[in-house]
């Protein structure tokens, strides 16, 4: 029986700046965090959500998912929105006379983690020099235009998504006077229950909203991926993937992934080779463990068969 | 008295936002005692905001590893209450959050012998997905130990205590709600050790998990 679905990837990317910091005036930086006294870029949880969201918006009819209104409120409707049921939404509730004014919360059934670069920023960066010509100017003859820099890199992203898959088209009830009856009732059927878990774990193979895609064209869809189907709620497999300048840390790996099967989790690993320089090291741990290792979309399609066949929670 | 001790570890970013915040999201550098009693209610699956819980356990704990707050810029959608609020002018405001990356902690749990034994359980095995501060950030609990605790006096700290001792960081932190959950209660001026212990200036009444002396809240 699933429980919780854990994916955990890393993914290497070309020049690119896939998440803008603050800046300054003509200056556009890459949003980075320090750790242990160095600078590594990262893409903010946030917009790892956006664009997961669009992919699974792209990837059915436009109509199963809500457009949040002029508020930036979502419709909140669980059973035919599939976004608000995946990943919750916050609904005010204006105050009417005397009642308190409250809020409507689901909680995301689909936590999204940053992607953290795991390679040094200045030692993989650049600056682009670049001019923006006005619209108004462009007739004329006139040369030069608005001069802008763009901070770009290049890195190894490590991301990761934790899927509640007994939340997932469902509302949890407590009962009046109780403190913690865990009911939870059904809004769709479970084959659309499945579905919508299946879309999540796609859309990981079809990112692409990114930032400055007009020009710099990056992939940034999983070479490396590991994926747990769980009975037991835990993030630990979001730390089995630790690297040691471009090899995996290998004996990290073995004892995650060890511990994840050692709880009834069925682990699967995809790769794609030439990111790791310990690829065959990879493929030996793995083999050990009594994991095959595949592509990632093969990964995708062999969780989304499980997802299918069994049992959900 | 029955107790837990456990690491907490989040793999990505954390973020322990100052209530008093507004335009600048300040995070403090370790959950606070609210944050922390609420992760075991939502372990054993309680309902949310479940304020009889706060007085039920008592929570103590020790930074492990904290690097300092990185700043980042993010935009807040704000609605528009009134129709001559001029929606696209106020569309998003930009403010400052600060974050934690990949910071660990001990955490110590006190409290009657059945509920310990349950939340034992229940970190084991969560009623719901497990997260901390923000709603994205996952966290790992790790290295979870039940034993037998007992007060004792001790010249030596190992968590954060109330009072004031050099080579600490100073804090007041959450402590509970009343009044229906509208009245957030600070604790005293705490101090933080980040080098593992605290040396007392006298001895103070603290709990012994094992050989580690920790003060309850």
């Amino acid at each position: 029986m699933i429980k919780s679905i854990n994916l955990s990837w890393v993914s290497q990317t070309s020049l690119t700046n896939l998440n803008s910091g603050e800046g300054g005036s003509n200056y556009i930086d890459v949003k980075k965090y320090k750790w242990q006294g160095e600078e590594y870029p990262y893409v903010s949880g946030q917009a790892m959500r956006f664009y997961l969201k669009e992919a699974i918006r792209r990837q059915e009819d436009y109509k199963l998912s809500c457009i949040p209104n002029d508020k930036g409120e979502s419709c909140g409707d669980v059973e035919n929105c599939q976004l608000c049921d995946l990943f919750g939404f916050m609904t005010t509730k204006k105050k009417e006379g005397r009642s308190k004014g409250n809020a409507m919360i689901r909680v995301s059934p689909v936590k999204v983690s940053p992607a953290i670069g795991l390679l040094p920023f200045d030692e993989n960066s650049n600056v682009d020099f670049l001019t923006r010509k006005k619209r108004d100017t462009l007739n004329t003859t006139e040369l030069g235009g608005d001069i802008v820099n763009v901070e770009m890199g290049m890195n190894i992203y490590k991301c990761g998504i934790a899927i509640d898959v007994v939340r997932i088209g469902r509302e949890e009830v407590i009962a009046e006077g109780e403190r913690r009856t865990l009911k939870l009732t059904d809004l769709i059927n479970e084959e659309e229950r499945k579905n919508r878990i299946i879309n999540v774990m796609n859309a990981v193979l079809n990112i692409a909203d990114y930032s400055k895609q007009a020009r710099l064209l990056t992939d940034f869809t999983p070479d490396f991926l590991i994926c747990s189907a769980q009975n037991v709620y835990n993030h630990k497999l979001q730390k089995a993937i630790e690297m040691n300048d471009i090899a995996l840390n290998i004996q990290r790996f073995k004892e995650v992934i060890k511990e994840v099967i050692d709880e009834g989790g069925t682990v699967y690993v995809g790769m794609r080779a030439g990111l790791f320089e310990n690829e065959e090291e990879i493929i030996d741990a793995c083999r050990g463990l009594g994991i095959e290792v595949k592509q990632p979309n093969e990964v995708i399609k062999e969780i989304s068969k499980k997802v299918t066949e069994d049992v959900i929670s | 008295m029955r107790g837990i001790r456990f690491r907490l570890e989040t793999p990505y970013f954390a973020a322990f936002r100052k209530p008093v915040s507004t335009s600048a999201l300040d995070t403090y550098p370790v959950p606070p005692i609210t944050t922390i009693k609420g992760l075991a209610a939502c372990a054993l699956g309680m309902k949310r905001d479940d304020f009889e819980f706060l007085d039920e356990v008592r929570v103590g704990l020790r930074p492990v590893y904290v690097e300092k707050p990185v700043k980042e810029k993010a935009l807040l959608i704000k609605n528009a209450l009134t129709p001559k609020d001029n929606i696209k002018a106020f569309w998003s405001s930009p403010f400052w959050r600060d974050f934690l990356v990949k910071p660990s902690y001990l955490v110590y749990v006190g409290g009657s012998d059945s509920l310990i034994d349950e939340l034992l359980y229940g970190l084991q095995n969560p009623a719901r997905p497990l997260y901390i501060g923000q709603s994205d950030d996952m966290v790992i609990i790790e290295d979870l130990v039940a034993m037998d605790i007992e007060r004792v006096f001790s010249l030596v700290a190992h968590s954060i205590v109330e009072g004031i001792y050099p080579g600490c960081e100073l804090m007041k932190l959450p402590l509970k709600f009343e009044n229906d959950g509208n009245t957030l209660i600070y604790t005293q001026t705490l101090s933080i050790p980040y080098n593992g212990e605290i040396r007392l200036d006298s001895e103070k009444e603290l709990y012994k998990f094992g050989d580690e002396y920790v003060e309850l809240f």
